[in-house]
This record gives C-alpha cells, sequence and structure tokens, in this order.
C-alpha cells in the first residue's frame, strides 16, 4: 500500500468513522421523536463520541424563560438549578459547577434556522471541551448536520408530543360525552351519513335493541314494531335520515301505552359539516300521566262547578215556581201557572192534563212560547183529549201515574202517542222532538199529567231533566190540589149558603102559612068573637094550620135524616119487599101531586120483584126520584119502571124535563146539590143524596142519563139478596165514618 | 110611581105556594080587598098584559117557571106596567140588597106578621 493509497485509506476510513457516528447520532436523534425519550441519551452519545466535558441543550420554557431541555456531563444538582433570564441562549451566564473551569471550549450550534417562525424552537446546543479538541474540523460539520438533525426531531417531537394531547383530550372528550350518554335518561340514535347507527343504552331499553346493530336499516323495523303505529314511524325515521337540515319534534306513542318526545335533528360542526343525524327520546308517559290526570281534575272541577251552578238554578227555579203557585188559589189560574212554568227556559211547549173527580180526564191547558202556535195549541186543546189507549203519552201517564222520558221522539213513536193523523200533524206542527210526562200526584191522588216538550229548539231531556220535571211536578199537584180543594171548599160553603137559605126558605113557608092562620083567626075573632069567624076560613085556618104542621115535621125528620145518613147510621130493616108493590103504592099516594105538576105517569110494574131489602128505605128512594121528576119535569109524562134484570132488581124513573148538565150528573147526589138554580125550585137538594146513600147502604146504585134539555132518566140497580153481609158493611161503614 | 097609580083595592099576589096563597088571599079578602092570585111570575105578567092593574103587587120570589127576580125585570122594561109598585115577600133577608129587589116598592119578610101586611098594603090600596 502506497503512502498515498495509505492517506486516502485513512481518510477513508475517517470519513466512515465520521460517517458512523453521524449515522449513530442522527438515529439517537430520531429516538427523540417520541417525546417520552430523553434527550440526554443523545447528547451523552454526542459527548462521548466527540470527547466533550459537558453538552447541555437549551431552550426557551413556556413562559420564554431559559431552559435546559437536556444535558450530558452535567450532575443532578446542577441540573436542577434555576437558570437566569437572558436575551439570547448564547449569552447566556450557565450555573452548572461542571463548567467552571478555565480552558474550556465551547461550540454553540443554533438548533433553530435564523428564517424559522418566531415560535420555533430557540434552541441552542452548547459543546464543551476540556482545551481545543483534537477532532477533524469536520466534526463540526458533524454537529452542524446534527444540529439541523435534532431540529427536525425536535419538532416532530413537539407535534407528536402534541398530537398525543390531542389524542389523550380526544380520548378523554369521547369518554365523558359516552359516560353523559350512557347516563342520560333520554333515549339517543345516532345515523352517521354512511347509516352507520349508534344508541346509548337507554334508547336499547326503550326498543329492546341488542347491544349493537349495523346499520340504521337494521334499526328501523325493530324501532318502528315498538310504536304504536309503526308505519307512521318507520316512514318518519326514513324521511328524516335523508335530510340534511329538518329539525323536528313528534310525540311517539309505543304500544306498551309509553309516551316519547322525539326530537330529531342534524348533528354538524361548528363550521357545518354534516355528521349525520340523531334522535332524542324522553319519556313523557308521567308528565302526559300528570297532564291528563290534571285536565281530568280540571275537567271534574268544571263539571263539579256547572254541576252547582245548575243546582242553583234548578232551585232558584222551583224557588220561583212555588212563589207563583202559591200566589193564587185560582183552580183555572193555577192550571194556567202550570202550564206556563217551564216556558221557555224549560219547554217550548207545555200541557197540562187533568183527571176530574169521577175518573174522566181532560186537556185543560196547552201552552205555547211561541204566540204565533197559539191556535196550534188551542186545537191540540180542545180536539185531542189525552189518549189513554195509546202505549205512551199523556194518556198513558194518567192511568199508571208514571213518569216518561223521551229523549227523542222519532215520528213513529209520536205517531203512536198521537193514535191517530190528524193528531199527530199537530204534535209535528207544534214541534215535538224530546218531551218529559210527568204525573200530577198530590196526597196520593193522581190529578193530571204534566207534559214539557221541546220542539225544534234543539234541546233534549235527560234524566236530570226529568227530575226536575218530577220536582216541579210535585210542587204544581200541591198547587193543584190546594187550588182544587179550595174550589171545592168555596163550592160546598156555596151549597151550604145556598141550603141554609133553601133551608130558611122551605121552613118560613109552613111558618108563614101557620102564623097568618093563626093571626087571621085572632084578628077576624077580635072584631066580633069566635062566632064571627066565617065558617069557611075558620076551616082553611085550621086545615092549612095541621098540613104546614105536619110539612115541617117531614122537613125536620128529613134534615134529621141526612145528618143520620151522613154519619153512617142507616138502619135497615131487610125483609122481603116487592119493588113493584112499592112502585105503585108510591104512585097511589102521590097523585095529588102528580096531578099538581100536570104530568102524565106511566107505571110499568108487572110482574113482582122481590129482594131482601128495607120497605121504607125503597119508598123513601121511589118517592125521592118521582118527587124529583114531577118537580124538573112538570107538565110532561113521566114513566116509571120496576124490573128484573138477572140478579138485580131495576127501578127506572124518566122525565122530559130540563135534563141534567154533564157537569153536574155526578153532583146531584151530593148534599144541597140540585142541577139548576135554586131560584126557580124549591127544596133542600137532599133527595137525591138521600137516594145515593139509601141505595149504597143496600148495596145499590142509582146513575142518571141525561141530555140537557131533553129530560133525565134514574135508574137503579139493587142486588136481590140484600146488601152484602152485615160484617163487611159494618166494615165498610167505618171506612166511611173515618173518611167523613 | 105609587102616584100615578089610582088607589083602588086591587091587590095581585105572586105566590107558588098553595096555602101561602090561599091564606093571604083570604085574610086580604076579609079587609075588603079584591085580590088577582097567581102562582108564578109568568102568569102574572100574561094577566097584568092582559089588561089587569092592581094597585100594588105582593111577590115572592123563589117560585119555578119564572121566579120574583125574573119577573121584577120584566116587569121594568114594559113601561106598561113597570109604574105598579110591587112589594116583595121573602125568607131570606139578604135577598133585600140585590139591585132588583131594591127597586122594589116594599119588602115584607117571611114569615109574614098579619098587621105588617095589611100596613102595606094599606099604603098602596084602598079596601
Amino acid at each position: 500500500m502506497s503512502s498515498h493509497e495509505e492517506g486516502d485509506l485513512k481518510l477513508t476510513e475517517e470519513r466512515l468513522a465520521r460517517i458512523s457516528v453521524l449515522q449513530e447520532l442522527t438515529v439517537s436523534a430520531l429516538d427523540l421523536f417520541d417525546p417520552r425519550r430523553s434527550m440526554d441519551d443523545l447528547l451523552d452519545r454526542l459527548a462521548m463520541r466527540l470527547g466533550c466535558r459537558a453538552v447541555v441543550c437549551l431552550g426557551p420554557s413556556e413562559r420564554g424563560t431559559p431552559r435546559l431541555l437536556g444535558a450530558s456531563g452535567l450532575s443532578r444538582a446542577s441540573r436542577a438549578c434555576p437558570l437566569p433570564a437572558a436575551s439570547s441562549l448564547e449569552e447566556l451566564c450557565l450555573p452548572y459547577l461542571e463548567l467552571a473551569g478555565e480552558g474550556l471550549v465551547r461550540w454553540v450550534f443554533r438548533v433553530t434556522p435564523p428564517e424559522g417562525p418566531a415560535d420555533a424552537l430557540g434552541c441552542v446546543l452548547l459543546l464543551y471541551f476540556d482545551g481545543e479538541p483534537r477532532l477533524p474540523a469536520q466534526y463540526h460539520g458533524v454537529v452542524e448536520r446534527l444540529a439541523d438533525i435534532l431540529r427536525t426531531a425536535l419538532l416532530h417531537r413537539r407535534l407528536y408530543a402534541r398530537t398525543l394531547e390531542s389524542e389523550r383530550g380526544l380520548f378523554e372528550q369521547k369518554t365523558l360525552l359516552e359516560c353523559q350518554s350512557e347516563a342520560s335518561l333520554d333515549g339517543i340514535l345516532f345515523v352517521a351519513t354512511d347509516a352507520a347507527a349508534s344508541y346509548n343504552e337507554r334508547f336499547r331499553e326503550i326498543f329492546e335493541l341488542p347491544e349493537a346493530v349495523g346499520g340504521f336499516g337494521d334499526l328501523l323495523e325493530p324501532v318502528a314494531d315498538r310504536t304504536a303505529v309503526p308505519a307512521d314511524m318507520a316512514e318518519r325515521m326514513k324521511r328524516m335520515v335523508l335530510c340534511r337540515e329538518e329539525q323536528n319534534r313528534t310525540e311517539v306513542v309505543l304500544h306498551d301505552g309509553r309516551s316519547f318526545d322525539v326530537a330529531c335533528a342534524p348533528v354538524k360542526s361548528r363550521d357545518g359539516v354534516y355528521f349525520g343525524r340523531s334522535w332524542y327520546l324522553r319519556d313523557i308517559t308521567e308528565r302526559k300521566r300528570v297532564e291528563l290526570e290534571r285536565a281530568l281534575l280540571f275537567q271534574q272541577e268544571q263539571l263539579a262547578r256547572a254541576q252547582a251552578e245548575e243546582a242553583r238554578q234548578r232551585a232558584s227555579f222551583l224557588a220561583e215556581a212555588s212563589r207563583l203557585l202559591a200566589s193564587s188559589l185560582d183552580y183555572s189560574a193555577t192550571l194556567e201557572r202550570v202550564a206556563q212554568l217551564a216556558l221557555p227556559s224549560f219547554a217550548d211547549w207545555s200541557m197540562v192534563d187533568v183527571v176530574e173527580e169521577d175518573n174522566s180526564s181532560h186537556r185543560v191547558v196547552v201552552a205555547h212560547f211561541d204566540p204565533a202556535k197559539a191556535k196550534l195549541a188551542e186545537a191540540l186543546r180542545t180536539r185531542f183529549p189525552p189518549n189513554e189507549e195509546a202505549p205512551a203519552g199523556a194518556g198513558r201517564v194518567l192511568v199508571d201515574g208514571k213518569s216518561e222520558l223521551f229523549a227523542e221522539l222519532e215520528p213513529a213513536l209520536l205517531r203512536q202517542i198521537a193514535g191517530c193523523e190528524e193528531h199527530f200533524e199537530v204534535l209535528q206542527a207544534l214541534g215535538a222532538r224530546s218531551a218529559v210526562i210527568v204525573p200530577l200526584t198530590a196526597r196520593g191522588k193522581r190529578l193530571g199529567a204534566f207534559s214539557l216538550v221541546y220542539g225544534d229548539s234543539g234541546r233534549r231531556y235527560g234524566e236530570a231533566e226529568l227530575a226536575l220535571a218530577e220536582d216541579l211536578a210535585c210542587r204544581a199537584a200541591l198547587a193543584v190540589d190546594n187550588a182544587r180543594l179550595y174550589l171545592r171548599t168555596r163550592e160546598a160553603v156555596q151549597a151550604r149558603d145556598e141550603f141554609l137559605s133553601i133551608a130558611s126558605h122551605e121552613l118560613r113557608t109552613p111558618v108563614t102559612s101557620l102564623q097568618l092562620a093563626a093571626q087571621g083567626l085572632l084578628r077576624v075573632a077580635g072584631n066580633g068573637g069566635f062566632d064571627a069567624v066565617p065558617p069557611a076560613f075558620l076551616r082553611t085556618s085550621l086545615e092549612t094550620s095541621v098540613r104546614q104542621s105536619a110539612r115541617m115535621a117531614q122537613l125536620i125528620d128529613r134534615l134529621l135524616d141526612v145528618s143520620r145518613i151522613q154519619a153512617g147510621k142507616v138502619e135497615l130493616q131487610l125483609e122481603p119487599v116487592d119493588l113493584a108493590a112499592v112502585a105503585r103504592e108510591i104512585v097511589a099516594v102521590s097523585r095529588e101531586e102528580i096531578a099538581s105538576a100536570g104530568c102524565e105517569l106511566t107505571l110499568q110494574a108487572d110482574g113482582p120483584v122481590v129482594g131482601r131489602w128495607d120497605r121504607q128505605r125503597l119508598e123513601q128512594v121511589t118517592a125521592n126520584l118521582l118527587s124529583n121528576a114531577l118537580k124538573y119535569g112538570a107538565g110532561k109524562p113521566v114513566e116509571l119502571r120496576v124490573e128484573a134484570a138477572g140478579d138485580l132488581g131495576r127501578l127506572v124513573v124518566r122525565d122530559q124535563g130540563i135534563g141534567v148538565p154533564a157537569d153536574r150528573r155526578e153532583r146531584i147526589f151530593e148534599r144541597f146539590e140540585r142541577a139548576v138554580s135554586a131560584r126557580h125550585y124549591s127544596g133542600l137538594g137532599l133527595g137525591l143524596y138521600i137516594v145515593q146513600r139509601v141505595l149504597k147502604a143496600l148495596g145499590g146504585s142509582v146513575k142518571v142519563e141525561s141530555e140537557e134539555g131533553a129530560g133525565a132518566t134514574f135508574v137503579v140497580e139493587l142486588p136481590l139478596d140484600g146488601p152484602p153481609s152485615r160484617e163487611a158493611r159494618g166494615e165498610e161503614d167505618h171506612r166511611g165514618a173515618a173518611q167523613g | 110611581m105609587s102616584t100615578e097609580i089610582t088607589p083602588c083595592g086591587r091587590v095581585m099576589l105572586v105566590e107558588d105556594d098553595a096555602d101561602i096563597r090561599a091564606m093571604v088571599g083570604m085574610l086580604l079578602e076579609l079587609e075588603g080587598y079584591q085580590v088577582v092570585s097567581t102562582s108564578n111570575g109568568g102568569d102574572a105578567l100574561k094577566i097584568l098584559r092582559d089588561g089587569e092593574r092592581p094597585c100594588v103587587i105582593l111577590l115572592d120570589l123563589m117560585m119555578p117557571v119564572m121566579n120574583g127576580w125574573q119577573f121584577l125585570a120584566e116587569q121594568a122594561q114594559d113601561p106598561a106596567i113597570a109604574p105598579i109598585p110591587v112589594v116583595v115577600m121573602s125568607g131570606d133577608g139578604r135577598g133585600r140588597e140585590k139591585p132588583a129587589v131594591a127597586r122594589a116598592a116594599g119588602f115584607l119578610k117571611k114569615p109574614i106578621d098579619l098587621q105588617t101586611l095589611l100596613n102595606t098594603v094599606q099604603r098602596f090600596a084602598r079596601a
């Protein structure tokens, strides 16, 4: 090998050594990419390879003050020494003991290129040698290269550190978010743009999903199926997942009844990058329940309030009704008031049907709130009496005494109630869509029926209205009963007054004759003694006196008889009596009366009609009926007929006199009653009363058939067997007395 | 009214009770009056319209066919007989206040006292 060659070889070896050092240091520098690795390793290698006493790398701290980044050849104590502030790291006077000796040579390398960014590492690499290093000059260049590499390594190290920091931060945030999401009471579903679906535990629970599903498509069906209307839910979710902007809120009900408030919104970054769409489900079942409860409570309260108000209105309505009803005792005025009571607040029209004491019924008032319907109402009143044969309606209520409620009056039913087409048409014209019919009952007696009807006003009756109508009817019935009693009392008082007037007239008539006879005799005798009294006058006076005394006695007997009969003490002497014979006898003794009445009498009493009766009482009955016929049928034929009819004996007395008006036919058998005014006909008005009571005691009956102006026919019927047994009669008498 | 009637001895008696009619008629006749008797208002009107002109009419109220009140009303309507004074005989004292009866010239309450009857008739008639 030549020296030249040797020199070359040496050069080459040296270069190779340098390259090797640079390589080793470069590798070590590259390790610094990892921020967890210390710089000291690199600096130790550098110091060793170059024979440095110490190597120090300085850089700025976060606060901008100098900081020891790494060192080789420094004790731990030195490393802990704080560095003084300095404007330049090269100028910094380092406080390390190791660098305090004389003769130290320092190499300075700026790690940051001057053109680097302001915040780039303002680092310096300081190499300290004990005297001038015995190194080839090229090593300076090697360290410069190393400084470049170090700069890059530090740059990367910092970036890497930041990356690690970011990753940790991201991980922390992700963990936090996941915790929050899992802890959330709301169900959360996120569907990314690639249709990948993720959801929290709560969402999984709600829809009973597996731990994880692949994508939105796998999720759709199990989610939709849990809702009350799956098709709706699926359709809505499919639509929403496709749109990037829309936000909405809906309420979804699951088929187990739970309700959810579902908010659906796009998920975007702050700068508007779209990641996907989220659904947030909040269970509002409890809230809904509370709301519902509150609504129910509110409704109940409203209802209670309405009921209280209704009760108040009813009370005031009834109070007003009572006040109105109490304001008059006039019978027809009261009935009119009853009909008007409910108009128009409680009925469009109303009517009152009345059962009279003889059980006949008739329509007394029909009142309509609309005056234009007055004619129709009047037609209903006069032409269509309550139909007692109808299966429903006022007639039925009159018979059964039970209320009827027709919430809806269908035409078919209305037709049934009406009974005939004409009646039906009148009802329709008045308007009849809903009705209540309540009985008027007082003291256990059916007085009538009160009908309330709604026409076209759209209102309907229900149970509450029925109760109110019944309440109203109770008060109305009381008023009607009072008015009727008052009317009867007045009539009774009037009858009594009339009787007193008649009785006094009847008694004064014989007294007048008697008094005139006596005073006349005295006056005539006073002039010239009784011898002077003309015999004809004397005879007439005495005859008059005898006759009128007998008449007075008879009148008094009759009054006493009436009072005995009234007390239920009809003494009967039962024996076989021939009614035909009784009739013949009475006709015989009444010849004079018949003649003076100017009546032609026909007696038809052929065969004997024998029954177990009281002779004297039968005579009384026959005489009273005959005398009645003669009185009211004076001047016209009178017919008397006796016949047997099965197990009954029958006496018929027919006259052709003034007759008995229909409304008085029952009452002529009452005390002090007569068919016509007392001004024309004298008599006590007791005859027919006695007849009726005697016949009742005998187990028989009397009724009158008459046409006003065309005479009257009295028909007496008596059981041939006589009155019922004494016990039965005794009970009846007792009851009669109790009622009296 | 009575001044227009020439006093005479004729008395009309309208009474449905036969015994009263007989007694009053007989007693007045014994006093010297001429008595026209009838049993109801209708007959009385007929007799009057036939020309009978009594000085006074004794009138019962409660009678069949035509009662006393109706008679008074009819009489008042007929100018020919309206002036004849009427004395009402009634057992009912309250009847006096009724308008038709209040217009009557006199009132005799039953039972009738003979002296009162004679005094009353005397005011209108000369026996």
